[in-house]
């Protein structure tokens, strides 16, 4: 804004300081720390006590507390009586009522500040003087007051308007011209074009509004303003001034806190929307690997028995018509080769029944859940019970996947042992078949341990069921499986 | 503080201070040329001053010291003398517009009320020495009382404070009082009736020799904007809770997903685990077995003599070709299920192998690929018999082509074919099912099978640590 | 006169060999049958002493089709047999009114001629308490 300060001739020696000193208000100047760096004469003689070169000035700090402007829970509650709270308490020292200090930039000295402490008119005997009173009000309050006699076109501009823009009171003519450079130049049309509106329709207003200040700082300002009509015609208008730049930091701060907050929280509902979208997709997935292992083996067994045993099994039957066909001249090594050829035959039957088994008992599909169950009962090697009512037949992949649990949990106490029996049973109840298997084993079974229960409750869970173990170390095993099948 | 403390701040630093006083500054020589001018002079004089030139206002007659502002309305210029410095004179220049013109209009009671009224202010004073408490109207009206209808003592006003703040209103008066010490507080107070109102109170005092003479201070209703304030707050926070809430709920789902995903990939590679099991166990069990049945009856079958023992002889070669077809039987099931020559020989070898056995020419490119994983492995070399088998089944293609290498940090195996096009993944297709094992690996799928013709399978496998 | 056998069975081969099998052991093959419909038929015509009966039929089961021939003729002695396992079947063998089981693996004449005594493979069926 404007020229720099400059000097044509060097400056005597002491000129600077002299110039400050003649100042009819004190001069203070402060660093980061609040500490003062200078005082002229009239600022030493303002502040006296409050004022050392190389201390803090406490009255220069400007800081308030902020006092939390929310909703208080209960606040209902207290209708019938009100209640209330009080802020932190700022005491401002002593500097006090006789003098309003400004805080100015100095061009040229980053880390430091410049107070200016402009004395109030002396009070001393005057008292209840209502000059008096009106400048200690405003400087109190920090309210500055305006006013524009539009006939005469006269501005009044008052001593804390000036302040409050930054410059010693009265230190500029009050002209139209005077208030118009201190706006923002993004708000002035705005400011000129709410006071003419007022002006032309008696309207009062409010608003809220930006100055940059000679030292280049920007303040947000609140303005008020209120007409004195005469037939119709705006004669005066008048109004009120204050600076509410830390609130609208405040509100600044929170308004961007709720924009990121609300972009964090559209982010995160889309993306997990996304998420769910791929979470069903692999669920979806993951069942039909399980669907379509369980048809591969069924398909399987199904080949292997109508292939290859079927066959072998007939050729069991041509081997013992051939021995039916020996005679007592045929040679003993024909006969026993037919007889070992049998023998091997048999145990590679055997083996293929017992593959063809595991990859998928056929009587699961032929007959259902509970007669593939009792076979495994009856092949238990440990001793074990079916209880059961009867059941109708569920779809293939929940049957397989019940007698798969069965039929793993049984091996298993067989195997890792110690039980003496095992306990199954079926139940089918509101759209969801329970299997549970219990045995009076070891204990310490767990699904992560990599005994085939995860893959099996894995199984479970890619038909929506859920198994659970508990298996309490030295306490025995159950297993529950629930799986819904309306 | 002795007063004459030398100020500690350099030339420099003076300069640049004096600079940034707001307000015109101008050092004149004796003979009234400008030597010096803040920021400020500049701004409001314009032009009219130049350094080293006479000042633009006129040392004597009406005018004197009056100079028009480029900002409209004039300057009074009033010279200070520089204590210490001979010949230069300090100027300040101050506004003098019609100041005060209106107040003439508007007396300070009127000027006070309306600016009480507008900005929703009160105020008050109190005199120690005649402890008199002066309340003006908007204070009153501030607390709802009507104005001056009630004398006001510090007692009075202590006992309509509201009784949970009453001890710190009260405290900080007094310690205001006899410390000299000006304070500011803002209060909220829920009313009788659920409204909420604001306020803030400032003070300050007027002391001499060391005692507080006068103390004065305003109180402001502040409550619409402390009222905004709060429901922005209110707002804040509910968002912030929301963003939380949805930032919890998705690393919830995103933590199902990756439970699903491992959850997948487990069944997958059990599932192919068992398949070379079954197939070894075929081979090492059954299939072993078979051979030597098989050996037997032949060795049997030479052992007699045909002419003699004619039907034993026939029937022994029934019984053989019976062998052989389950064998034939077994090892196409345990190709199906994993082909020894995988297992043996790698992918490479068993994709020759589907290529020579295709009715359709294939052309395969392959660079040479050891240690893969073996569900990858599986997997690659299924999808390539799948894809191979659609040629045949269904495309009319007169030739197809298969590559396989490392791409990234993977393994890409592309078929393609120039038959008629329109393969789909839809649902119960071998190829979807393949499509669910390459993802659960990890990996993707892409069919492009434009009708026009030519079907392109793309699979991306990845290889990272298993 | 030698007892009379009607084969039941839908593999053909199965059904050739059992054949030759038992005729060279004396049996009278009365017939065969590749289902249950016409398994009944052919037993209901041809009255045979005996059925070798497969329990997997492709219209039926073997349980359905034993007790309509003992509803019919219950004279009639039917032997089960399947490339299962009698375990696989459980109590059905015991109340289908069958007078044995044998798996097809373990079918020879002797073993056929025991089952029709009242030994082996009736164990599972109750044997000649069902032929009664």
């Amino acid at each position: 804004m404007g020229a720099q300060a400059s000097s044509a001739v060097a400056l005597p020696e002491g000129a600077l300081s002299a110039a400050l000193d003649a100042l009819p208000y004190g001069i203070v100047v402060i660093d980061q720390d609040e500490r003062v760096l200078y005082a002229n004469q009239s600022a030493r003689r303002l502040a006296a006590d409050d004022l050392r070169i190389g201390e803090t000035a406490e009255w220069a700090s400007t800081q308030q507390p902020s006092f939390d402007a929310r909703p208080r829970p209960g606040d209902d509650e207290r209708d019938a009586r009100g209640s209330s709270e009080i802020s932190a308490v700022t005491v401002s020292g002593t500097l006090g009522g006789m003098v309003r200090p400004m805080r100015v930039r100095v061009d040229g000295l980053e880390d430091a500040l410049m107070i200016v402490l402009t004395p109030l008119p002396d009070s001393e005997g005057r008292g209840r003087d209502p000059e008096q009173l009106l400048q200690e009000v405003e400087a109190v309050s920090r309210v500055g007051s305006w006013s524009w006699d539009v006939e005469a076109d006269v501005v009044t501009l008052s001593d804390e308007m000036f302040r409050l823009n930054g410059l010693v009171p009265q230190s500029l003519p009050a002209t139209a011209e005077t208030v118009a450079r201190q706006y923002h130049p993004e708000d002035r049309s705005a400011q000129f074009r709410l006071v003419d509106h007022c002006r032309r329709t008696g309207e009062p207003f409010e608003n809220t509004h930006r100055v940059v200040r000679p030292d280049g700082t920007v303040r947000w300002r609140q303005a008020r303003g209120q007409a004195v009509m005469e037939d119709g015609r705006a004669v005066r208008i008048y109004g009120t001034v204050q600076d509410i730049t830390e609130r609208v930091a405040r509100e600044q701060a929170l308004r961007g806190s709720l924009a990121e907050s609300r972009r964090l929280a559209a982010e995160n509902e889309s993306l997990r929307h996304e998420i769910e979208n791929q979470l069903s997709e692999v669920r979806r997935s993951r069942s039909r690997i399980v669907r379509a292992g369980y048809e591969t083996r069924r398909v399987l067994e199904r080949d292997l028995h109508d292939g290859a045993q079927q066959r072998l099994t007939t050729l069991g039957l041509i081997i013992r018509s051939a021995q039916a066909r020996l005679t007592e001249d045929s040679s003993p090594a024909l006969a026993q080769a037919l007889s070992d050829a049998l023998a091997e035959l048999q145990a590679g039957l055997s083996e293929l029944r017992a593959m063809a088994r595991g990859l998928h008992p056929a009587i699961l599909t032929d007959e259902g859940l509970l007669p593939a169950l009792e076979t495994l009962v009856v092949r238990s090697p440990l001793p074990a019970k079916l209880s059961a009512d009867t059941l109708a037949r569920l779809p293939g992949p929940i049957e397989t996947t019940a007698y798969l649990v069965v039929s793993e949990a049984l091996s298993n106490a067989a195997r890792h042992g110690a039980a003496s029996n095992a306990h199954v049973t079926v139940e089918h109840r509101d759209g969801t078949l329970v299997v549970t298997v219990s045995d009076d084993g070891a204990g310490g079974a767990r699904i992560e341990g990599g005994s085939g229960l995860r893959v099996l409750s894995d199984r479970v869970a890619a038909l929506d069921g859920h198994l659970q173990v508990d298996s309490p170390a030295g306490g025995g095993t159950r297993l529950r499986a629930e799986l819904p099948c309306a | 503080m002795d007063a004459t403390d030398p100020a500690p701040l350099a030339d420099e630093a003076l300069k640049a201070v004096l600079g940034s006083v707001p307000q015109g500054l101008v050092i004149a020589d004796d003979r009234r040329r400008a030597v010096y001018a803040n920021r400020l002079a500049h701004d409001v004089l314009g032009g009219a001053l130049e350094l080293g030139k006479t000042v633009p206002w006129p040392a004597s007659g009406p005018d004197a010291g009056i100079v028009p502002s480029v900002l409209g309305g004039t300057l009074r210029a009033t010279s200070v003398a520089l204590e210490g410095v001979d010949g230069l004179a300090l100027v300040v220049l101050t506004g003098c517009a019609p100041v005060r013109q209106s107040y003439a209009e508007t007396g300070p009671d009127e000027h006070l009320r309306e600016v009480e009224t507008i900005a929703q202010l009160g105020s008050w004073s109190w005199d120690v020495g005649d402890d008199a408490v002066n309340w003006s109207d908007g204070l009153y009206r501030l607390y709802g009382l009507a104005p001056q209808s009630v004398p006001i003592t510090f007692t009075g006003f202590v006992e309509i404070t509201p009784p949970e703040i009453r001890d710190q209103v009260a405290g900080t008066i007094l310690r205001c009082a006899q410390t000299g010490d000006g304070y500011t507080f803002t209060t909220r107070t829920v009313e009788g009736g659920g409204g909420v109102r604001w306020r803030y109170s400032r003070a300050s005092t007027v002391t001499r020799g060391g005692r507080v003479t006068r103390m004065f201070g305003t109180t402001q209703d502040v409550t619409e904007r402390m009222v905004n304030e709060e429901v922005l707050r209110e707002s804040v926070e509910q968002a912030a809770r929301l963003a939380r809430e949805n930032a919890a709920l998705r690393a919830e789902v995103e933590a199902k997903l990756a439970e699903v995903r491992a959850s997948r990939a487990r069944i997958v590679e059990a599932a192919d685990a068992a398949r070379r099991r079954l197939e070894r166990d075929l081979r090492d069990g059954a299939q072993q077995r078979l051979t030597k049945v098989g050996s037997i009856l032949r060795s049997a079958r030479a052992l007699l003599d045909a002419a003699a023992e004619r039907e034993l002889a026939q029937t022994l070669e029934q019984a053989i070709e019976e062998l052989d077809e389950g064998v034939d039987e077994l090892r196409s099931l345990a190709r199906g299920l994993h082909p020894a020559i995988l297992t043996d020989e790698g992918l490479v070898a068993a994709l020759g192998a589907l290529a020579s056995r295709s009715p359709v020419a294939v052309r395969l490119r392959a660079d040479s690929i050891v240690a893969l994983p073996s569900g990858v492995e599986s997997a690659a070399y299924f999808v390539v018999a799948e894809a191979l088998t659609n040629v045949v089944k269904h495309a009319r293609a007169s030739q197809a082509q298969v590559t396989v290498q490392r791409h990234g940090a993977g393994l890409l195996v592309e078929v393609s074919d120039d038959g008629s096009g329109g393969a789909t993944l839809e649902a119960g297709s071998g190829l979807r099912g393949l499509s669910d094992r390459v993802e659960a690996l990890g990996g993707s799928l892409q069919l492009h099978s434009p009708v026009p013709g030519g079907t392109l399978l793309r699979v991306e496998l990845p290889l990272g640590g298993d | 006169m030698a007892t009379t056998v009607l084969i039941v069975d839908d593999n053909h081969s199965f059904r050739a060999w059992a054949r030759v099998l038992l005729e060279r052991a004396g049996y009278t093959v009365a017939g065969e049958a590749a289902d249950g419909a016409s398994a009944i038929a052919v037993a209901l015509e041809s009255s045979p002493e005996v059925v070798l009966l497969d329990v997997q039929l492709p219209d039926t089961d073997g349980f359905e089709v034993t007790r309509r021939l003992r509803a019919e003729r219950s004279d009639v002695a039917v032997v089960l047999t399947s490339t299962r396992e009698a375990l696989d079947y459980g109590a059905k063998l015991g109340s289908s009114g069958a007078v044995g089981f044998l798996s097809k693996d373990e079918l020879s004449a002797e073993a056929f001629a025991e089952v029709l005594a009242g030994g082996r493979g009736s164990d599972t069926t109750g044997g000649a308490a069902a032929k009664a």
